[in-house]
């Protein structure tokens, strides 16, 4: 059985999200600061009429910001639009399956969001998971390594 | 039941509402015939209906009632009570019929129909209509249609996109000055703001039309039950949602009834108790952002938590010994377990004690929730609040801070430019906007929402219908725009200040202020309304506001913030003291002051001279800090000294000193202590 996968990078990594999972691809242009918001929520922007809630996933992870403007693949979580903000978006590709993740090839901030590992032509990708990136509890380095 | 039997239901539980008043009116007044056009024009529909439909019962009813109204409609027949009667009586047998086609249950015999019928009076035969199809068929066609409610929600993005490139048209036309294009813009722009209204009401209705059936329900359940009841109905242009307000329907009705049952007392009871004999019942609507909000109060005698709990016990819900240690407010929840009913009697219309937990499943199924708030003795308010998809709000834009925000016109009493009539005052740890001698207490928007501070410029009062106000500054006002308000994302309501998100007339998103979020933030608690009858009275409150203030000795004392002029920040090193007159510089000049008690003087002590006047005389009261302003229900009248009152509302007492005794202080430097009341202070402390 093969699944569509969407493949993209992020603070030097490669990421996929399960394509079943996504509404679409976007380039935010301009992003409205929303005060009181965790350090991940961006903001919101205006996709096609809609409101979106810009994630910046560099920031989820505990990385060094992608920046609120770019590519963004726009995910729904719970009844609610998300634009989750991300390097760049490279490719849709099917494979076969999703590999259980060795400890060794995941940060430690990245593991609650990580959800399988993937084998893309040789490369490994980091399968990650939209709804705990958006509700985002990014790991404290006490998790045991 | 098939399609257009479905239709037949729906259509006619409409009309029925629709009739609802010119069936009361009607009632009230027999003689006046003006309403029985309107109701002689249902029964007329519903036979038609049924003839196509096959429905022999409903049409013999509808038959004989379309008969009589025909007679009394043309002046051929005059109306008494009994008739009246008689005819609602018929009508309710049809609508009683028309629900059982709906629900296959409660079905009256149908042999009953036949003395309601005839109890419509002489020359009104009891014949059933013949069954084979009668020689002119009706045409009935359906004039609605079911539609999904995302395929609404399409249609209403791609109206907002017309709308947004409408803007940019109009921008770049505005440079053109080309009369002809100009023209046709403006007929585009009243075409799609008509379409846009249209696609609105295809979600929204206001909710006069889930309302609408209260006042009959509550009419027919008093006279059931022996009780008076006035009802009150506030809110009524408030939109919801179509499936908002069908689905709150059922539960609203059944705290309604339950309160005429249950709470409100029969006549004689309320009069023992010292309460007039009619209850009052009032329904207050309000929308918020994303929220509606039904508030259904009243003052009969509230939830009895004893013997809820002593019932409970009995259940063998919990042992003894924890129901001792139940809160007021848990003990009051426990209405909501099933099984549960501290009725002697179960009435005929409120069932066996399956009603609260039903109605706070079915809400709570909606996303919503209910509260209790009791008064045992005094009412009952039960407050249902439902999440709304979508709701139109009319929102001023403004800057705080370098960020743009929305707050909700409705919750706006004043805009009032800083400087003149209106001042911020910081002092003491208390912030004080000054509006027209009106102390209002003030928020930092900035503040608190993390913003750098802005330039403010104009003060916002802003007031929430618990009766709270308060006076929020900010840098800039734009325009008042019509927001379609959705939820935003848990992520962003976390901190509770929002109320919801959307995009404004350029298609930038904005967010919604809560203004229920500010006003908290405010600090004054709002005295209990006494008036009751009109919506202006609701909003008003005529209650005191007091100035709390900590005096040097630690007492806490107030003044009425009437006699306040202003306040300001001393430094008590500086004071005079000519024999037992005391003076403190104050903006250049001397004042003559008291104090409650000897201040503290070490050289960098700060104080506050709390200015009074009436006009006339001015004094200078001093103070270690002040705390804030606060609106006082109540007091304890002590009358000793310069104490006037002890209120003890705001957690530790305060002493109210009468302004006019402190500002005929002659010659006392520091007002004597009346002993007595400090030691009951002290034992109470």
């Amino acid at each position: 059985m093969t699944e569509l996968f969407l493949l993209a990078e992020l603070a030097d990594q490669r990421v996929a999200f399960p394509a079943s999972e996504i509404d679409s691809i976007v380039d935010i242009e301009s992003v409205t600061q929303i005060p009181l918001t965790p350090p991940h929520v961006v903001g919101l922007a205006a996709v096609r009429s809609q409101i979106v809630t810009v994630i910046d996933v560099a920031v989820a992870l505990n990385e060094s910001p992608v920046g609120p403007c770019g590519r963004a693949v726009i995910v729904v979580v719970d009844g609610h639009r998300y634009a989750l903000r991300v390097a760049g978006v490279d490719d849709i590709t099917q494979l076969p399956a999703v590999l259980p993740i060795d400890r060794g090839q995941v940060r430690a901030s990245w593991r609650y969001a990580a959800s399988g590992a993937l084998d893309v032509n040789g490369r490994f990708a980091l399968l990650l998971d939209p709804a705990q990136l958006v509700a985002s509890q990014p790991a404290t380095p006490s998790l045991a390594a | 039941m098939d399609e257009l039997t479905g239709e037949f239901v729906n259509e006619t539980r409409e009309m029925l509402e629709q009739i609802g008043d010119a069936l009361l009116r009607w009632e009230g007044d027999p003689q006046k015939t003006d309403d029985v056009g309107e109701i002689f024009r249902f029964v007329h529909t519903v036979k038609g209906s049924c003839g196509f439909l096959e429905l022999p019962r409903i049409a013999s009813l509808a038959d004989a009632a379309e008969t009589v109204l025909g007679t009394v409609r043309d002046k051929q027949r005059s109306a008494d009570g009994r008739l009246v009667g008689a005819l609602l009586a018929v009508v309710d047998r049809i609508g009683t019929l028309v629900s059982s086609l709906a629900t296959q249950a409660g079905v009256p015999d149908e042999a009953t129909d036949a003395a309601l019928i005839a109890a419509l009076g002489p020359g009104v035969a009891a014949v059933a209509v013949p069954t084979e199809q009668p020689a002119r068929p009706v045409q009935f066609t359906a004039n609605t249609v079911r539609v999904s409610v995302p395929l609404l929600e399409e249609i209403m993005t791609q109206l907002s996109d017309a709308l947004l490139i409408r803007n940019v048209m109009a921008r770049a036309i505005r440079e053109i000055d080309d009369p002809q294009l100009t023209r046709a813009l403006d007929r585009l722009t009243s075409v799609v703001g008509m379409l846009r209204d249209s696609v609105t009401r295809t979600r929204m209705q206001p909710v006069a039309r889930v309302l609408q059936t209260l006042p009959r329900l509550v009419r027919d359940t008093a006279a059931l039950l022996g009780k008076q009841v006035t009802l009150e109905i506030i809110g009524q242009d408030v939109e919801i949602d179509r499936e908002m307000g069908e689905a709150i329907r059922d539960p609203l009705l059944h705290i309604v009834r339950n309160a005429i049952d249950h709470g409100i007392e029969s006549p004689a009871e309320r009069r023992a108790a010292g309460k007039p004999a009619t209850g009052t019942l009032r329904v207050v609507a309000t929308q918020t952002g994303n929220q509606i909000r039904l508030e259904i109060s009243d003052d009969g005698r509230g939830i009895a938590t004893e013997r809820l709990i002593a019932k409970a016990v009995a259940c063998g819900r919990f042992d003894a010994a924890k129901a001792a240690q139940l809160e007021p407010a848990a003990a009051a929840a426990l209405v909501f377990e099933p099984g549960l009913t501290t009725a002697d009697t179960v009435s005929a219309i409120s069932g066996r004690g399956v009603g609260m937990d039903v109605v706070r499943a079915n809400v709570e199924r909606l996303g919503g929730i209910v509260q209790l708030s009791n008064s045992p003795g005094r009412g009952l308010s039960v407050t249902l609040r439902a999440p709304l998809t979508l709701s139109i709000v009319t929102a001023l834009i403004i800057r705080v801070g370098g960020c743009r925000l929305a707050i909700p016109r409705s919750s706006l009493e004043e805009i009032v430019r800083l400087g003149g009539k209106a001042r911020l005052e910081d002092v003491g740890g208390a912030k004080i906007a000054i509006v027209r001698g009106l102390f209002i207490p003030a928020i930092s928007l900035a503040d608190a929402l993390g913003l750098a501070p802005g330039e403010a410029r104009l003060l916002l009062v802003i007031a929430t219908p618990d009766g709270r106000r308060c006076a929020v500054a900010v840098d800039e006002v734009f325009d008042h725009e019509e927001l379609v308000v959705r939820a935003m994302a848990p992520q962003v309501a976390a901190y509770g200040f929002f109320s919801g998100q959307s995009l404004n007339e350029d298609g930038d998103p904005v967010i919604l202020l809560d203004p229920a979020a500010l006003t908290a933030l405010g600090g004054t608690t709002a005295a209990t309304n006494e008036s009751t009858t009109t919506v202006a009275q609701h909003r008003r409150i005529v209650s005191e506001t007091i100035l709390l203030a900590r005096a040097f000795d630690g007492r806490r004392i107030a003044v009425r913030s009437v006699l306040v002029d202003r306040l300001v920040e001393i430094a008590p090193a500086q004071n005079i003291q000519v024999e037992d007159l005391l003076f403190v510089p104050v903006e250049g000049e001397l004042q003559r002051a008291v104090t409650l008690s000897s201040i503290v003087s070490s050289p960098d002590a700060k104080a506050v001279a709390i200015l009074l006047k009436d006009g006339v005389r001015k004094i200078a009261l001093l103070a270690e800090s002040v705390e804030g302003l606060v609106e006082m229900k109540a007091s304890v009248p002590v009358g000793r000294g310069y104490i006037e009152a002890l209120v003890e509302e705001f957690g530790e007492p305060a002493f109210l000193l009468s302004g006019s005794a402190l500002l005929a202080a002659d010659v006392t430097a520091a007002l004597e202590e009346p002993l007595p009341v400090r030691a009951l202070a002290q034992e109470a402390a």
